[in-house]
């Protein structure tokens, strides 16, 4: 037997992992695309842009009280040292959720959101259904969205009437005590940094 | 109703019904949404430049154009041709012509025309610093005249003009619960006259006071307020 | 924003998962990071890509079911870049059958 036999893949060629990675190395030789570049834009486009920003910063405050503490007492502050801006970021609140007080946001106004921190809003958020009802029957509202509270939970909503944009910080489900920085950050869902959801532990 | 606008100030009007909740839906739904944010980034350098401008162009929309079947970008679109007509880019007429409707259809017929907002519904201007990396927020030498546990009414002014005081706080005592940096002021920015900066007080209220006795239990609505809206309420009760 | 945002709204867009791009493998990602790297330098748009994706798509719908694979959205956007590079005369499509043919026969473990 050939002692340099090779281990055949029973791989189609075509497999688009494996023209990945072909087409990547090409144009690396070619000159085309910078391998640190695109590195750079995975990087930007996983966890810089959309929910991901503020699940980060969610998934970092519960493991570290400071973090927390710094982030619901000046946010501005936290944000500048983390480098984080963008569009609609003037003023950031954060506001936590704990047992016995639940935050949502709306703008009833227009939709205002906090785009850095979340990407675009959902439809949902922008709909006069929302706007209108979420200040006056909240708990019903966020009933119908799939999220119960009881009657002993206060339901702080916060309406971003000025340019101040607000980040709920949901409570982290138990059964996550194990887990890091990024297992963290993929459970905080962007609905429950709005506030019509609550994390759960896969 | 002291603003200059059709029915964008909807929060707690009653009659709506199931918000359309949908967890995953798409950031478009279709094509043409896609194009209209992008059109926004490049309309508004040319057109409302100031705070406020944009929002107010929305504002003043006919309610058929405000709540149209196409939605929030919908109308975006209305208050982009509102703007090209009103900045004398691209005039309604021709506009009807070009998109080949019935002249006299599009929004910018229907729209309420800018009011005139008299200085004297306005506080006065006063110059400040602007914090790096920031647009609207400015540094106030003089401290708010309100803490944060004093008792407020939001009254606003009652002329015409753009505002972002919602109606349904209008004359409800408050509690200020926290100071926000101070910002530009809207009602001013939005028709150009001038910058006159406000403290933006965040007021909490109890949905009871809000709704009467028959509101849910337990809820606080918190609303961030320029400090011109607001007195001291006189009759604590 | 981006200019990425140029692809939802279509059929064309990215899946996402409440306002989240998601990746299901690390090529997935990295074939994201190719293009826009590409578009970033110059060598496409965005809106270019579009064209070539839905293309690619589409291309897929008309597979007949005996020979149509399952749908998978970075399958589609690979053929897509791959056609746009061809058309652009940035890469023959026969470098890339050779490489990838290499690739396929190395052995376990290389590190790339």
């Amino acid at each position: 037997m050939n002692e340099h036999e090779h281990h055949h893949h029973e791989v189609d060629p075509k497999t688009a992992e494996v023209r990945t990675e072909a087409l990547e190395d090409l144009l690396v030789e070619k000159g085309l695309i910078d391998r640190a570049r695109v590195d750079a834009l995975i990087e930007r486009f996983e966890h810089d842009l959309g929910p991901m920003v503020g699940a980060h910063l969610v998934a970092k405050s519960w493991l570290e009280p400071q973090f927390r503490d710094s982030l619901l007492d000046n946010a501005d502050r936290v944000l500048e040292e983390e480098d984080i801006k963008g569009a609609e970021i003037e003023h950031v609140e954060v506001k936590a959720n704990e047992p016995g007080i639940h935050n949502v946001v709306v703008c009833t106004l227009c939709s205002c959101y906090p785009w850095a921190l979340l990407g675009l809003p959902p439809s949902w958020y922008k709909s006069p259904e929302y706007r209108s009802r979420v200040v006056r029957e909240p708990r019903k509202v966020l009933q119908e969205m799939g999220l119960s509270l009881d009657a002993d939970t206060e339901i702080r909503v916060w309406d971003s009437s000025s340019e101040t944009r607000f980040l709920v910080l949901p409570e982290r489900p138990p059964g996550t005590e194990e887990l890091g920085l990024e297992e963290l950050a993929q459970l905080v869902t962007r609905d429950s940094m709005i506030g019509v959801a609550k994390v759960k532990a896969l | 109703m002291s603003t200059n606008s059709r029915v964008h100030d909807i929060g707690g009007t009653q009659g709506w019904g199931e918000v359309p909740y949908d967890p995953n839906e798409p950031v478009f739904h279709n094509d043409w949404e896609r194009r209209v944010f992008g059109l926004m980034f490049q309309v508004l350098p040319h057109t409302a430049k100031r705070p406020g401008e944009f929002r107010h162009a929305l504002e003043r929309l006919a309610p058929e154009d405000y709540f149209c079947p196409d939605g929030y970008y919908g109308r975006w679109r209305a208050a982009i041709e509102v703007l090209l007509d009103e900045y004398g880019h691209v005039d309604k007429v021709e506009l009807d012509d070009l998109l080949g409707v019935l002249p006299g259809t599009s929004p910018g017929h229907r729209v309420a025309k800018i009011a005139e907002v008299p200085s004297e519904n306005l506080p006065p201007d006063r110059l400040t610093r602007k914090p790096e990396h920031r647009t609207v927020r400015r540094e106030l030498e003089e401290s708010s005249r309100f803490q944060v546990g004093d008792r407020v009414v939001a009254m606003g002014n009652s002329g015409m003009g753009h505002t972002r005081l919602p109606e349904y706080v209008r004359s409800i005592p408050g509690t200020v619960v926290k100071i926000h940096p101070a910002e530009v002021l809207p009602d001013s920015t939005a028709h150009n006259l001038g910058e006159r900066p406000q403290h933006v007080l965040c007021v909490a209220y109890h949905a009871k006071d809000l709704w009467g006795e028959a509101a849910e239990e337990n809820v606080v609505i918190n609303v961030d307020l320029y400090e011109n809206y607001l007195e001291m309420e006189t009759e604590p009760s | 924003m981006t200019g990425v945002e140029i692809l939802d709204g279509s059929q064309a867009a990215p899946p996402r998962d409440n306002g989240e791009l998601i990746f299901e493998a690390p090529w997935q990602s990295r074939a994201f990071g190719v293009v826009a790297d590409l578009v970033d330098s110059g060598s496409f748009t965005w809106a270019e890509f579009r064209h070539s994706l839905i293309s690619a798509i589409q291309t897929w719908e008309t597979l007949e079911t005996q020979d149509q694979p399952p749908w998978d959205y970075y399958s589609c956007w690979v053929s897509a870049l791959e056609q746009l590079l061809f058309e652009k005369v940035l890469l023959d499509p026969a470098e890339i059958d050779l490489r990838s043919r290499e690739y396929v026969d190395r052995p376990h473990g290389h590190d790339h």
